[in-house]
Formats: C-alpha cells, structure tokens, sequence
C-alpha cells in the first residue's frame, strides 16, 4: 500500500481546502513581513502550487502528474474554487498554462551573521487570499469528499497513489458538530485506489507561538491541548510508512511512528513543512 | 531536509545571499523575470552564466541522487578527455534557513555548458557523415573511460564544432560503457534521416578558445596564479607567464582552492600544497577537499575520514551513509 511512483500514467490528486473566514485576517509576520494569516497562507499555497509545477515540468513541457483542486471556505456556508474555471479539479498542466499573475514580492533573506536583507523577487500568484464570514469546514470537506470520491472513481486512477487533502484553519467549524465533523472526516478516508485510503491531513495554524504545538503527533502524544486537538486528531489519516522519514526529520529523531497527519497551533513553518512532506515526499517518475 | 525547487529558485534569485561560490553567478530568466528551470527525474536544473562561462547548475532532489552519482564524478575528475566537460560537486553550495529557522546547507551539482550548438543545430550545418564519426568517436572515447552516460539523447549533446561534448550526466555511472550502444545506433539514425537537408553553412566553425597557455595536451583555468596543464609526462602546473611551477608528474590533478589541490598518482590520491609538498599523502582512494570549510573528505577501503587543513585526521573513518555530516546538516 502507498507504493505507487507517480507517473503519467497513475497521476494523484491534491485538494486543499483554505480557510477564508474572518479570523485569517488577524495579522501576524510572516517571511520578514506584516501581513494577515489569510495572506500568509496564499503565498504558502501559491509556493505548493509552484513546486508542484515544476516538479512535473521535462524538456517536453509540463507533465500530468497531478491533478489539483484548491478550495477556499468563507461566509455563510460558501465554498468555492480559487482556481480560475469551472471545474474544480485542474490538471497540473492546466495550471501551468493559466499563466499566473507574476508580482514582485520583498522578501527576507537571513545572512550567516545574523542581520537580515531584503530583496525584491519576481513571484508567480495563481490564487489569492480572502478573509470573510464564518468557518463552513463541514461543506468544505463534503465537497473535498465528492471531488475525491469522484477522482478514486475514474478507472485511470484505480491504482495510482491516492489524493491527498489538506484541510488548513485557524479555527473551528460553524457549520457542524465536532462528531459530524469526525463523520465526513471518515467517509473521506474510506475512499481510496487499490494503492491505499485517501490521506486527509487537518492542519492549525496559530497566530503566535506562545501556545503549545502538536504536529504529526505520534500514538504516544496523546495529551492534546484541548477538546478540538483531540477532534482534529480524530479526524486526521494516520501517515503511512513512506512519510515517517520525512517527518522523523521534521520532529527530530527522537520521534517514533506512526504519526497522525495534524497539526494544532502550527506556525506557518510547520504549516511548508506538512505541505511539503504530504506532497513532495511522494516519488514522481 | 530535502531542499524544495522553491528553495533552488529563491537562491537563484539571491546568489550573492545563498551560494557559497557562484555567489556572482546570473541564472537564464524567462519573461517573467524567473529563473528558467528544468527537471529530469533525479535533478532540478538552471542555467547559469558564472565567470564568463554557460553552466547547469543542478538540484539533487533526493540525496541518493547525489550518491550515485559521486563515484562517477571522481572518474570523470581523473579523466583527461576533451569530450568530457567539467564537472564540479559543490559541497554545501546552496545555503537557507529551514522551518525553524535552522541554518541549512545542500550540495549542488555544476557542469560546463559547452560552447558551440545543439545537436539539431549541429544537424543543419555540418555533414551528416562527419557527425556519424563525431558520434562513433564519442562512443569509442566512453568505451575507453569506461563510463557510461546513461541519457544520451539530442537535447544532452552538444556540438563544439570539433566534436560532441555530452552533457548531464545525472544518470552517469562507471563501467557498462555499452548501455549507451542503443542511444548511439539512435541518433546516428536521426542523423542519416536529417542528412538529406541542404546545410545552411560550409563554413566550419572552431569553438574552441585560443590557448593562453600553449605547449600542453590540455589546459585548464587560472586559479590562483595556478594553472593545472597535462603534458606528455602527466599533470602539473604552470604559473600565469606559462612558466613550471610543480613538474608534470601526477596522472590527474585538481585546480588550486584556498592553496591545495587534489592529485591523482598510481598508489592513490593525495593533497597538495602550492610548492608541490604533499599535506594528505598519495595513498587513499578519494581525496576531495572542500575549500569552503578547509576539509577533505577521504576515503580509504570505502571507509570516510574527515582531515583538516593542514592534513590531520579528526574524524575516524566510517561507513559511506555516515560520511561527512552534509547530509545530515542538510
């Protein structure tokens, strides 16, 4: 299980859902600059985006290798695409033919003697960042659940690597309970190929990081902060056995499998690294 | 941590902040101002241009990319070819800060981007039957070092106007020289199909720089008021006015870094020192000295040490996946 190389011919997905609610407008520092979390996730989004790109781009152009849905979350039960188009689901290739917005970016570099330097970068801007409304992660999750079910269906993915969802919040559902919550959470992780079960990582991000963090707790951590910690882990996938390298180093070594795929009060760090260990770890052709 | 494409093409838009040595290097932007990138399985490449010259700077994007390939690079470092470009591995090149605000480092790997033209250039403008014997003679030239280049295709060769260099050597490795035979018998076919087209030139170009150091099979750059040369007799070194400085004796020789350089004789691999002194004696397997951090990395029986400047072991010797302390850094 989880075995399978991603390949033309056995592509995978990834869906993430952002939260868009009001709260992401709480401003934090993020890469040297002042900006709201909705903003700071975006950029985030937009480097995934970005990476995921250009590690399917060969000499002969840009390589289905993976199928991408972002979703954001906001208001009174709106969910919708931040991609362009009318279908969700965009094949990387898709993505890199909608030709992004290029801006210029300031961006912090850290010299080896401590002081900082700025410099002015070109960065590419596929999605952009809102911050509205209420928290309907329950709808999000039932659309991240639909466009799964619907991908895992088609007979071209029956043995591909599974999709894998990242759902990222600052807060707590408004539109369901946290049993209902653990529900659709369920019902997204039995969809699955024949190579495995779809991987739902819930991710937290904090405003500071004066509160205490769990991220990819193992079996062992199990005293979680609080009531919705212990939900999310609850409604995370436990990480199969090809992430457990890439997280051990995340968390050091002294960390043990398995690991649930959740943070709680995750600093937008911790944030890259569980995008990056839920994607890029995974071995394309 | 594996460093992500995103970190490559931060550190190509700040090279002075984020690369030890190509600090003045300049990648190749497309029109939105990035730097234009490639991928193969294993690698992320960019080009750049450094020191008047055209490279592909290249990320590995799993260590064992790099692993596999390093034994390769030694051979080709011994190898005194001209169908061979330089290529260089450049110990914790590119250098950032993780999640954490951890200070990272990862290796990178550099090749010569040869002057000259693509291979469908090369097509257009020579006869079809000079570049059958270019590629005959490239293969015969693999076959005598007994190395492998594992990808030969169109895009990864190009024409100096003397010859075919091949290029990205990623999926390099030493001795099956015939696994190269069917990408041979390939592109001689793609050039006896090209060969009807009228050329667009008669003229034939030579690429090749003017020596600024004549008298030698083989020149390399001025490096400290060093040059490495091959003669008849072996490696040495010449200053800049062409005059000897370390008699032509070694069967290879390194370029001179932060005054030490990499020898090859027949017992083994060694340092040396600007009067031709021996710091690390002729004796081990691999010698490879890291001007950035004054260090070689020595292997002996497969088995790697760490040695200081002045040719002091101070680390015992250990097993490959141990060696170093890079990847673990990184």
């Amino acid at each position: 299980m989880y075995t399978q190389s991603i390949t033309r011919t056995h592509r995978t997905a990834f869906i993430l859902l952002i939260d868009g609610s009001g709260s992401m407008s709480e401003r934090i520092r993020f890469a040297g600059r002042a900006m709201s979390k909705s903003e700071a996730v975006t950029d985030i989004t937009n480097g995934l985006l970005f990476e995921l790109i250009e590690r399917a781009r060969r000499n002969d152009g840009v390589r289905d290798y993976y199928d991408i849905a972002v979703l954001g979350y906001s208001g009174n039960d709106e969910v919708y695409s931040l991609l362009p188009g009318t279908q969700p689901m965009h094949s990387v290739t898709e993505l890199a033919a909608l030709e992004p917005q290029v801006r210029r970016r300031t961006i912090e570099c850290r010299q080896p003697d401590g002081s900082i330097a700025l410099r002015e970068v070109p960065t590419p801007v596929w999605v952009e960042a809102t911050a509205a409304g209420q928290t309907p992660m329950y709808e999000a999750m039932r659309q991240a659940r639909d466009l799964a079910a619907a991908w895992c269906a088609h007979p071209a993915h029956a043995g591909s690597f599974p999709p894998t969802i990242f759902n990222i919040t600052d807060g707590e559902a408004t539109d369901c309970s946290e049993e209902e919550l653990i529900a659709i959470s369920e019902q997204i992780r039995t969809l699955g190929t024949s190579d495995g079960n779809v991987l739902l990582l819930n991710i937290h991000i904090a405003a500071d990081d004066t509160q205490r963090t769990v991220f990819f707790p193992s079996e062992e951590e199990t005293d979680l902060p609080n009531r919705y910690a212990s939900t999310l882990y609850r409604a995370s996938s436990v990480m199969p056995a090809i992430f457990n390298e890439a997280i051990r180093e995340a968390k050091g070594p002294g960390a043990l499998p398995p690991f649930r795929g959740m943070s709680y009060n995750a600093s937008l760090d911790e944030l890259i690294a569980m995008l990056n260990i839920g994607s890029i770890s995974v071995k394309t052709e | 941590m594996v460093a992500t494409i995103q970190t490559f093409t931060r550190a190509l838009q700040t090279p002075d902040l984020s690369f030890r040595t190509l600090g003045e290097a300049r990648p190749v932007l497309d029109a939105n101002g990035l730097p234009r990138l490639m991928r193969t399985t294993r690698f992320a490449e960019a080009e750049i241009s450094w020191q008047g010259r055209r490279w592909l700077l290249a990320l590995p994007l799993s260590p064992a990319a790099l692993f596999t390939l390093e034994r390769t690079l030694q051979q080709m470092a011994r190898c005194s070819s001209p169908w061979l470009p330089e290529c260089r591995l450049l110990r914790g090149e590119m250098s950032w800060y993780g999640p954490t605000g951890t200070p990272r480092s990862y290796d990178l790997l550099l090749q010569l981007l040869p002057e000259g033209r693509s291979f469908d250039e090369a097509l257009c403008c020579e006869g079809g039957e000079r570049l059958v014997e270019e590629l005959d003679a490239l293969q015969q030239e693999l076959r005598r070092l007994n190395l492998c280049h594992g990808n030969l295709r169109r895009d990864n060769l190009r024409w100096t106007g003397r010859r075919f260099v091949p290029i990205r050597f990623y999926d390099a490795g030493v001795g099956t020289p015939e696994r190269d035979d069917a990408a041979f018998d390939t592109l001689r076919q793609e050039v006896l199909r090209a060969a009807g087209i009228p050329g667009v030139s008669d003229v034939e170009a030579d690429y090749e720089a003017p020596g600024r150091w004549p008298g030698h099979r083989w020149v390399s750059n001025l490096f400290e008021g060093m040059v490495c040369v091959e003669d008849e007799t072996g490696y040495g070194y010449v200053d800049a006015e062409n005059r000897p400085v370390i008699a032509s004796q070694y069967l290879w020789a390194g370029d001179f870094h932060e005054g030490r350089a990499e020898v090859q004789t027949a017992e083994g691999m060694g340092l040396i020192d600007r009067q031709g002194h021996y710091v690390i004696p002729p004796e081990y397997e691999i010698v490879s000295y890291v001007p950035a951090e004054s260090v070689s990395h020595v292997r002996q029986n497969g088995r790697w040490a760490l040695f200081d400047y002045l040719g002091r072991r101070i680390s015992p010797f250990v097993e490959d996946g141990e060696r170093l302390g890079v990847w673990a850094e990184a």
